[in-house]
């Protein structure tokens, strides 16, 4: 392998990714779609569990209000996606400091509890506020997503559109977390009060952290209320939390490679599971729990540990 | 009036514990004072009281004739105070660069869209950062461990990487909580020549340590707590043969014991 040898296994699936929609079912694209939307989540979401190594309940209530903003002001206003999208991710964050602010202050469990409290009120409003929110029959007739006159109403030009907010969404979770406020969260996770006496003002950065998840949900709710083009509150609940949870620590908390693997890997499996019906779920929980109990960083660790092993470098450098 | 450092009545209570009685505590600048006293005597709560860890019970503290009582650690550290630990918590995921760049980020004023757009202005803080950092490194003698994962260090080491944390940010006061524990001989003799270079940048250098070598050999004056209460302050020499401070580590001494 040449110089750019490195590069071969990354032109390859990138190549993979672009072409995936050409020859799959629109089934399996939808799905395809759907796990884009979770990476655009758990890496949200892994700025408060794997960076600032807080357990927050809440995501997905993040998730639900971004979708609502996009959606309602798509119903009632007919406003464009290319604005509904940033507005939900300004609601969500405005949102996020509201309930960052108090919670942040709690500690472990109290914290999960906190925002469990949170995530339940905000399903509970979507269900109940029928004159707003529509209650439980939801909200249908969202307008597809357009750029000037291409209309983003199925699933193969959608998939390419949620590729490129990954993108850059990805783009600017790595330079955060390659920035002074990624070292600042590590400090935090690892050992709190030097980071404080370092000058660090821990609260601040804790709370930074939580908007970012929240404004990033944001995002991602809109993107599903645009491609469903019908969302219903129950989508947006603590099952969903749990998923968004269950995602990160599966693929790996701390890195966006960690969370790309854990949404797709978790979208997909119930799918390549399907052959043993009910016992599916069985499979699957003692799956996570064996997970769990052998590879504590996630798919992303096992890799990473195997690829050191094979370079036979010990991981003692980290280079800035 | 010219002192860096004061406190007033300075005391602390856990629930029924006085771990520090009222102290009346001054420091001229440029000074290395070291602050004494057998276990239990209240000399980290001191330091957890002045660098803001803890809000004191009553008392007042001034840092450069400002009132700092009730302001929390981080802007304590932004004033010109800095801090090391007992029992060093290096940031383990990181290098040791970057254990030291986080000393100085609270100098950083590029915000959030800066780092998302990589804004030049934003580029160029981080290479200010690491230039400093490296800097600071390079105080202590560790710059060419700079790209190590900090754990992967020996104890007295993580200590040096500790120090240049604590030292990055241009303090004008440093406090050393047991600077020596864990160190060999030969680092604590380098960690003396150290505390004295950084001395001479104009740092005053407020010393909690055990070791008493250490202690007689580098301070300039030397303060000695006991349960909470000041029993001694003064050059080495006084402190030396203060017979309260002897009795204080000793015990009391009993005529029954020598008849």
């Amino acid at each position: 392998m040449g110089r750019y040898g490195r590069y071969i296994p990354w032109i390859i699936l990138g190549c993979t990714i672009l072409l995936f929609p050409l020859r799959t079912s629109n089934y399996y694209l939808q799905i395809a779609c759907l796990a884009g939307i979770y990476i655009i989540l758990i890496i949200g979401y892994d700025f408060i569990l794997g960076w600032a190594g807080l357990l927050s309940l809440s995501h997905a209530a993040f998730y639900g209000i971004g979708a609502y903003t996009s959606a309602l002001l798509s119903v009632n206003f007919s406003i464009p996606f290319w604005v509904t999208l940033p507005a939900a991710a300004i609601v969500a964050g405005l949102f996020g400091l509201v309930v960052g602010f108090p919670t942040l202050r709690l500690r472990g469990h109290y914290l999960a509890l906190g925002t469990l409290a949170f995530g339940e009120i905000v399903v509970l409003v979507l269900m109940r506020w029928r004159a707003v929110t529509r209650g439980v029959d939801g909200v249908t007739g969202i307008v597809p997503a357009s750029f000037g006159l291409f209309v983003f109403d199925n699933n193969k030009s959608y998939y390419y559109l949620l590729i490129f907010f990954i993108l850059i969404l990805a783009i600017f979770a790595r330079r955060i977390h390659q920035s002074r406020f990624g070292r600042a969260l590590i400090a935090i996770r690892t050992a709190e009060v030097t980071a404080e006496v370092s000058g660090i003002d821990t609260n601040r950065i804790k709370l930074l952290a939580f908007i970012l998840s929240a404004v990033y949900a944001g995002i991602a709710g809109s993107l599903y209320a645009y491609l469903f083009r019908y969302i219903s509150p129950e989508t947006f609940g603590l099952h969903q939390s749990i998923t968004i949870l269950t995602m990160l620590l599966i693929g790996g908390g701390g890195s966006i490679g960690g969370s790309v693997l854990g949404a797709i890997l978790l979208s997909f499996l119930p799918e390549w599971l399907r052959f043993l019906k009910d016992y599916y779920l069985l499979l699957y929980g003692v799956g996570i729990v064996l997970m769990m109990a052998f590879m504590p960083d996630g798919v992303i660790g096992l890799a990473k540990k195997i690829i050191s092993k094979i370079k036979f470098r010990l991981p003692l450098r980290r280079n800035v | 009036m010219t002192f860096i450092l004061e406190t007033r009545q300075l005391c602390k209570q856990f629930g029924g514990v006085h771990a520090l009685r009222p102290f009346d505590f001054k420091i001229s600048p440029g000074e290395i004072r070291a602050l004494i006293g057998p276990n239990g005597a209240g000399k980290t709560t001191f330091l957890n009281l002045l660098s803001g860890i803890y809000t004191p019970t009553d008392g007042d503290i001034l840092f450069k004739g400002q009132q700092i009582t009730k302001i929390k650690p981080h802007v304590v550290t932004r004033l010109g105070v800095g801090r090391t630990f007992q029992t060093v918590k290096p940031f383990g995921k990181l290098s040791v660069l970057e254990n030291v760049m986080l000393g100085y980020d609270c100098r950083a004023e590029k915000g959030i869209f800066h780092i998302l757009i990589k804004s030049s202005s934003a580029k160029q803080e981080e290479e200010e950062t690491k230039e400093k950092a490296r800097k600071a490194l390079g105080f202590v003698g560790m710059l060419d461990k700079q790209n190590m994962i900090i754990t992967s260090l020996p104890y007295g080491q993580q200590r040096l990487v500790d120090l240049a944390r604590a030292l990055v940010h241009d303090p004008d006061l440093l406090l050393l909580d047991e600077p020596a524990a864990g160190m060999t001989r030969q680092e604590g003799s380098d960690l003396v020549a150290c505390i004295r270079r950084i001395r001479d940048l104009g740092i005053t250098v407020l010393l909690v340590e055990h070791n008493m070598r250490l202690v007689m050999d580098v301070s300039d004056r030397i303060t000695v707590l006991d349960f909470g209460y000041l029993i001694a302050e003064g050059i080495p020499e006084e402190i030396r043969s203060n017979p309260k401070v002897i009795e204080a580590y000793l015990g009391k001494k009993t005529n029954d014991a020598i008849n």
